[in-house]
């Protein structure tokens, strides 16, 4: 009896124990959770400019701003081994800015180079000013998992150059895929490539890829992190943008200044085919659904914007999948490119007066459907701000007067901004910078 | 050579020597002095006078009685000798010499031309036993006497021989050279004044022989029956008055170094030595005066050097030749049914013992146990989870343990883990060497669990083989090859220490208050050990008592209550860590328990312990299996109770239960069918099928030793942390690794639920397994590594530096490695196996305000002292950093420059943690006094 009885109690304890349930233990996460689920880095306080360069002829003025008191390091790493990086350092007081001519800091040709802020309220852009053409735009600050770079075309007397610049102490690696108007184009030299830790590689593809209507990339990282653009340029100007992430919308403040017919290239990546829609808001109103088009699955397309509105127009970007996209305007008074923005919002950054003297302007789109009060602050001590009331769907073009060379935008309700500067040397377009 | 005088001659008569001898009984007992007195005057050799020696009044009081002349010691013998002795025959009291004791001395001394002779000493209670036929010495002046013991006297030495020296309890002098040398020394106890007397004599070219055909019976108990302390101090004291200085350069630190090795040694033999060497150490300091003056008296006149006394002493130390010996002895009485002979004997044992089963079951624990450690005692203990080597130095860490800093992750004060204690006191007696302690520690854990485990078995009169091979089954089995692939170190030390817990409290309650007392002592200071290495276990002893007090046979009732009071005051030995650990935030701590088995090996755990349970007819085995399945039940549901919130402790302790309970199915198995005589009955059928489980659980133990390892696994950290000993002193930076919580060293802290920690570099030490409570530093640091993850921070190498951090590792997989690999002041190390990154910014532990780095010398810091300049210490800011002025630096600690940099102790965790200790020698000391033969 005894013996059935511990047995039993045996019995039991052994069920108990099979029958617990195993704990929930998290596993631990593959990657930490950021704000935006396709991007693999994205650093508040550092900003990323490609395209910098310093030389006799060609300079770039790089234009810090920030909208509170801060530090700000400039670096531009050198590719030669052992060789110290050239770097500058100083203070933003208050919501200030700053330009910083590259060549004051490390006059030996391409420099791409990178900007710390001890703020993530900060933004960084970069025009580069040459005697018969110009080309700039926003700096990065967040690295996606995969970059999506829509470019432009090699016609006759057209240049395409990609660079890929890696300012990380690590060797980075990359896969590359260029597609262009017939599919996907093989190029071996492009496919795999190894950019060497704080360095870049410049790939010239109007010799491997001549003659393409347009090309478009995608850049994978394998190992390693590193940061995609393109050079382009004709007869009379030369433009450049950076690569980015995908999204289903994208706004564009800017497409058209002083005459140049403004395009929408779109790069869809995905195997199938997309639908998109062009929506054009001019400072009339706007025009819905003023074009639609399907992007067949893993190619470029240019989509001509001329005819959509006269005079200069903003439009949006609807796809029924997350494409890429950006806008060049070129012909009459030069070459121009940029991206767009791929949300609203109510607090912006832009850059100020024309570095090079020409016009500057400040694009204001409201895509929602309410009317924004916007007040453009210029970053300048003493200098007074101005306000405009953009109304729902509408564009609004504010000209820069005075010598700040960045203005924050605050905005009543969520808007897009971008830049642009015209000057006799061409034209160039700059993506505003959305504070968080 | 000291001749014969010529005034002897005259003494020649009838072709025989003869000499007139007074005889001088030493009253070391005044109960047995009527006796010897009897004794000599049986002498068939003529007395020509008779003197009682010493015994204080009571002594003079009997001599007086028997009209006898007293001397008050043996200082005064010589001079109140008359002119006319030629020999003095010294007794002891005690002795017995046969009548022709005396005759054999005087001839064989005149024909030898011996100035000391001693007797052969046979065992009074067994007059066919030898007890000395005179001794050599070693250098350090122990007696050797090359007996076997219990040795019978089948007059195998009767040679008259040169000997180093003779039993006080007969011994023939000269007068003339008693005088010469002034007798015996008073001073010494009465062994090693012998030894003594006979070295000064030899100085001066006088023999001293052993006289075979002389023979004394004297107790053979009683022989040892000295102060052993005393012992240990005359023999210093005869060393330093008959050595050359030169000699005496080596045989002085040496022999306080082998007294030190016995000390050691010895309390495995249930002797505590170690007093007696600080006693004799004092003793000699005090008497060095007197024994200065000796030592000119001794050496003034030498006519041969320290060679003539080397001649006759042994190699080595007889001390612990005999120590060894005894150990010998023990090991073979733990080999049942033979004969314990010594070490030595072991090799005579011959075909008959080998061949028995429980000699080989003995052999196969023991290589067992080495196979099963090999890579640990042959190299080094891996290096990983909460297995990591003990620290460099154990003095610094009892004092880090004893209230000082806790090291740990960025530092704490509180108290660290009582394994680390008990880790760090046993490295301090072997000689501060990390590599052995982790060794010695291993190989007693898996050993001593399988011989506790054995010996406990043996209790319930299992017999040797199979309860030695369920001593394999309990530390080699299932349940422990999961608790060591844990990597859980010090777990193994309770695991060793829980069946000697058991075994101490089921002893039978002793019939003496001091037996008692010391069993108590016993229970509650194994208990205390055991907890050291898991705390967890503090109440098993008691809990599995008391379910075999259900189920078992015989007196048991008492013994859970001994385990429990035991737990009491055992806990009493993990203090401070006991007093400030929450008994709910230990029980959940580390990660929930789970215990992912192999059920097919479950299965044949259970169904071995039912069909042993079922079957044996012997209740003591159906007990017997029925506790190991309730024991393996309850630790497996306790290993478990992820549900019940149980942490990675309560998780450890089950699976010891398991493996104490899978340890008793074994033993119940084999043994019942050892007790099997045919297969006719089901129930016989059921016990064949036990045996057939208990011997694969046994077979499967190879498992656990194939890899070498204690079933720890493979080393991680040093390999994964060599690369930060290629550039200068690697113990100046911390490492920050991260990955998968249970590949990190001990314990770690999660963010958004992604495992890192903090270590010391090249590799973790032990005392860092466990972290604190978090404190600034560490909220501060993981601040960062947010400002880091959200993109916030592009330099993560400048951000850390302030930690200390110069090396990020990453155990794949973690989300980290996405994180560092963008940063840009981390220089990716290539060529190793997993991610690595370098700082670009010099980060170290300590640096002064000038740029001078400190060395981290754990747990301080040292640097040049700098007036004015201030330290700063990347530790958890506390105000006992010091000793000079000292100022919170944000999270971190400024201190001036004053060469060392060191934390003050916490005063009541130093008080408990030295309580403690001394509360732990106190049971000692009780146990090994309640444990003697009077007290039984």
């Amino acid at each position: 009896m005894k013996r059935v009885a511990w047995l039993a109690v045996a019995a039991a304890l052994a069920a108990a124990a099979i029958a617990a349930p195993r704990p929930d233990v998290a596993e631990p996460p593959a990657r930490f959770d950021t704000e935006l689920s396709d991007v693999a880095l994205a650093f508040s306080g550092v900003w990323y400019c490609t395209q910098t360069e310093a030389t006799l002829e060609r300079d770039s003025v790089v234009t810090v701003a920030a909208a509170e008191q801060a530090t700000a390091a400039l670096t531009f790493p050198n590719p030669v081994p052992g060789e110290e990086a050239e770097s500058a350092r100083f203070t933003l007081v208050g919501a200030d800015a700053a330009e910083v001519v590259v060549s004051d800091v490390a006059l030996r040709g391409d420099a791409p180079g990178l900007v710390e802020f001890t703020t993530p309220r900060a933004a960084v852009f970069a025009v580069t000013v040459a005697e018969q053409d110009r080309n700039g735009d926003a700096c990065v600050d967040s690295v996606p998992k995969v970059w999506y770079l829509a470019g432009w075309s090699t016609q006759e007397r057209e240049t395409l150059t990609l660079r890929l610049f890696n300012p990380f102490p690590e060797p980075a690696k990359l896969t590359l895929l260029a597609v262009s108007e017939i599919g996907i184009e093989p190029v071996p030299e492009i496919q795999s490539v190894t950019i060497s830790a704080r360095s870049w590689r410049d790939f010239d593809l109007a010799d491997t890829l001549r003659f393409r209507s347009v090309l478009a990339f995608t850049v994978t990282p394998e190992e390693g992190l590193a940061f995609p653009s393109i050079l382009v340029s004709n007869d009379d100007d030369t433009a450049s943008w950076p690569a980015t992430r995908l999204s289903e919308i994208w706004e564009f403040p800017v497409t058209r200044v002083a005459g140049a017919a403004p395009n929408l290239v779109v790069l869809n990546p995905a195997g199938e085919d997309v639908e998109v829609t062009v929506d054009v808001f001019t400072a009339e109103g706007t025009v819905e659904d003023a074009r639609t088009q399907t992007v067949a699955g893993t190619s470029p397309v240019v989509i001509p914007l001329e005819d959509l509105a006269d005079g200069p127009m903003g439009v949006r970007l609807r796809s029924t999948q997350p494409v890429a996209a950006s806008v060049v305007a070129g012909g009459g008074a030069g070459l121009a490119g940029t991206v767009g923005s791929a949300e609203p919002a109510t607090r912006w950054l832009a850059p100020g007066r024309d570095p090079d003297g020409g016009d500057a302007s400040i694009w204001i789109l409201n895509t929602s459907a309410a009317d924004a009060t916007v007040t453009l602050e210029p970053l300048l001590a003493g200098a007074a701000a101005s306000k405009i009331i953009v109304p729902a769907g509408t564009l609004r073009q504010f000209l820069v007067e005075g010598e700040a060379p960045a203005h924050l935008v605050n905005a009543t309700s969520a808007v897009t901004i971008a830049w642009s500067g015209e000057a006799a040397n061409g034209i160039v377009f700059v993506r505003g910078a959305r504070l968080g | 050579m000291v001749a014969v005088p010529m005034s002897l001659e005259t003494l020649l008569s009838d072709g025989e020597m003869t000499a007139s001898v007074a005889v001088a009984v030493l009253a070391h007992d005044l109960e047995a002095l009527p006796g010897c007195l009897e004794a000599v005057d049986r002498q068939v050799y003529g007395v020509a006078a008779r003197y009682v020696v010493g015994g204080s009044d009571e002594g003079r009081r009997m001599a007086v009685e028997r009209d006898l002349p007293w001397v008050p010691g043996t200082r005064e013998l010589p001079a109140a000798l008359a002119d006319d002795i030629v020999f003095v025959w010294m007794v002891d009291s005690r002795a017995r010499p046969r009548p022709d004791s005396l005759r054999s001395l005087v001839v064989e001394s005149f024909r030898v031309d011996a100035s000391v002779s001693g007797s052969k000493i046979l065992d009074l209670a067994h007059p066919d036993r030898l007890d000395s036929v005179g001794m050599a010495t070693d250098a350090f002046q122990a007696p050797y006497t090359g007996l076997d013991p219990d040795e019978l006297d089948q007059q195998q030495y009767e040679v008259v021989r040169d000997v180093a020296t003779v039993s006080p309890a007969s011994v023939l002098v000269r007068r003339d050279l008693l005088r010469g040398l002034g007798g015996l020394d008073p001073a010494m106890a009465p062994a090693a004044a012998v030894t003594d007397l006979s070295q000064r004599a030899r100085l001066r070219g006088a023999r001293v022989v052993v006289v075979p055909s002389s023979e004394v019976l004297y107790p053979a108990t009683d022989q040892r029956a000295t102060i052993p302390w005393r012992e240990e101090a005359s023999r210093l004291r005869s060393a330093a008055k008959a050595y050359s200085p030169l000699t005496l350069a080596w045989v002085l630190p040496t022999a306080v170094l082998v007294s030190l090795v016995e000390a050691v040694v010895a309390p495995l033999l249930g002797r505590w030595t170690l007093f007696n060497l600080a006693r004799a150490v004092v003793w000699n300091v005090a008497y060095l005066p007197s024994t200065l003056r000796a030592r000119w008296q001794a050496r003034r006149g030498r006519v041969v050097g320290d060679e003539e006394l080397f001649r006759y002493q042994v190699r080595g130390s007889a001390r612990l030749r005999e120590v060894a010996g005894d150990i010998g002895d023990r090991i073979r009485e733990r080999l049942p049914e033979t004969e314990g002979r010594g070490f030595g004997g072991l090799v005579e044992v011959g075909a008959e013992t080998v061949r028995s089963p429980n000699f080989i079951v003995g052999l196969v624990v023991v290589a067992w146990v080495l196979l099963a450690t090999r890579s640990i005692w042959s190299g080094t203990l891996p290096a990983v989870g909460f297995s990591l080597p003990p620290s460099e130095s154990a003095l610094d860490t009892l004092r880090a343990y004893a209230g000082g800093w806790n090291v740990a992750g960025l530092g704490s004060p509180a108290p660290l883990h009582p394994s680390v204690g008990l880790v760090a006191a046993v490295q301090r007696i072997l000689f501060d060497r990390p590599g052995l302690t982790a060794a010695v520690l291993t190989i007693a854990a898996l050993g001593g669990g399988a011989v506790g485990m054995g010996r406990l078995l043996r209790s319930w009169r299992i017999h040797a083989p199979a309860a030695y091979l369920a001593g394999l089954a309990y530390v080699g089995g299932p349940a422990v090859q999961s608790l060591a692939g844990r990597a859980d170190w010090a777990a193994l030390f309770g695991l060793g220490l829980l069946p000697w817990v058991l075994r101490v409290a089921l002893r039978p309650w002793p019939a003496s208050l001091r037996g008692r007392l010391g069993l108590v002592a016993a229970v509650a200071l194994l208990t205390g050990l055991m907890a050291a290495g898991l705390p967890a276990l503090l109440p098993v002893p008691a809990a599995a008592l008391a379910v075999w007090a259900l189920l078992g046979r015989g007196k048991r009732w008492w013994a859970p209550l001994r385990a429990a009071g035991g737990a009491v005051l055992g806990a009493m030995l993990l203090f401070p860590w006991f007093g400030v650990v929450g008994l709910e935030e230990y029980l959940v701590a580390g990660e929930p328990a789970w215990w992912e088995v192999w059920w097919p090996m479950v299965a044949v755990v259970g169904g071995t312990g039912v069909a042993v349970a079922v079957g044996a007819r012997d209740r003591v085995l159906a007990a017997l299996a029925g506790w190991g399945l309730t024991l393996g039940a309850g630790g497996l549901a306790l290993a478990r109770a992820a549900t019940l919130d149980a942490g990675r402790d309560v998780a450890a302790a089950g699976m010891v239960l398991a493996a104490l309970g899978t340890g008793a199915i074994v033993s119940a198995a084999l043994e019942g069918f050892s007790r099997l005589e045919s297969l006719t009955s089901w129930r016989q059928v059921l016990t064949a099928i036990g045996l057939v489980g208990g011997g694969a659980l046994v077979a499967a133990t190879l498992l656990l030793a194939g890899p070498g390892r204690a079933g720890l696994p493979q080393d991680e950290y040093r390999q994964a942390l060599r690369f930060t000993t290629a550039e200068g002193d690697a113990t100046l930076a911390r490492v920050l690794i991260a990955g998968p919580a249970e590949d990190l060293p001990g314990e770690s802290r999660r963010l958004d639920g992604a495992a890192y920690r903090v270590v010391s570099a090249p590799v973790p030490q032990l005392w860092e397994a466990r972290l604190a409570a978090p404190r600034l530093a560490d909220e501060e640091l993981e601040a960062t590594l947010r400002s880091v993850i959200a993109g916030d921070v592009a330099r993560a190498g400048e951000a850390l530096a302030p930690f200390g951090i110069r090396w990020i590792v990453i155990l794949e997989p973690s989300p980290f490695e996405d994180v560092f690999d963008a940063q840009l002041d981390l220089i990716p190390l290539s060529g190793l196996d997993r991610p690595v990154f370098l700082s670009e910014v010099e980060a170290v532990r300590a640096q002064s305000d000038t740029g001078e780095v400190w060395q981290w010398d754990p747990p301080d810091y040292r640097g040049e002292a700098q007036p004015g300049v201030r330290v700063f210490v990347a530790e958890n800011a506390d105000q006992r950093w010091g000793p000079a002025d000292w100022e919170q630096a944000s999270w971190g600690n400024s201190v001036a420059a004053e060469q060392v940099i060191r934390f003050e102790p916490h005063g009541p965790y130093r008080r408990q943690a030295l309580a403690g200790g001394a509360l732990a020698v106190f049971f000692l000391a009780v146990a090994i006094w309640g444990s003697g033969r009077r007290a039984r």
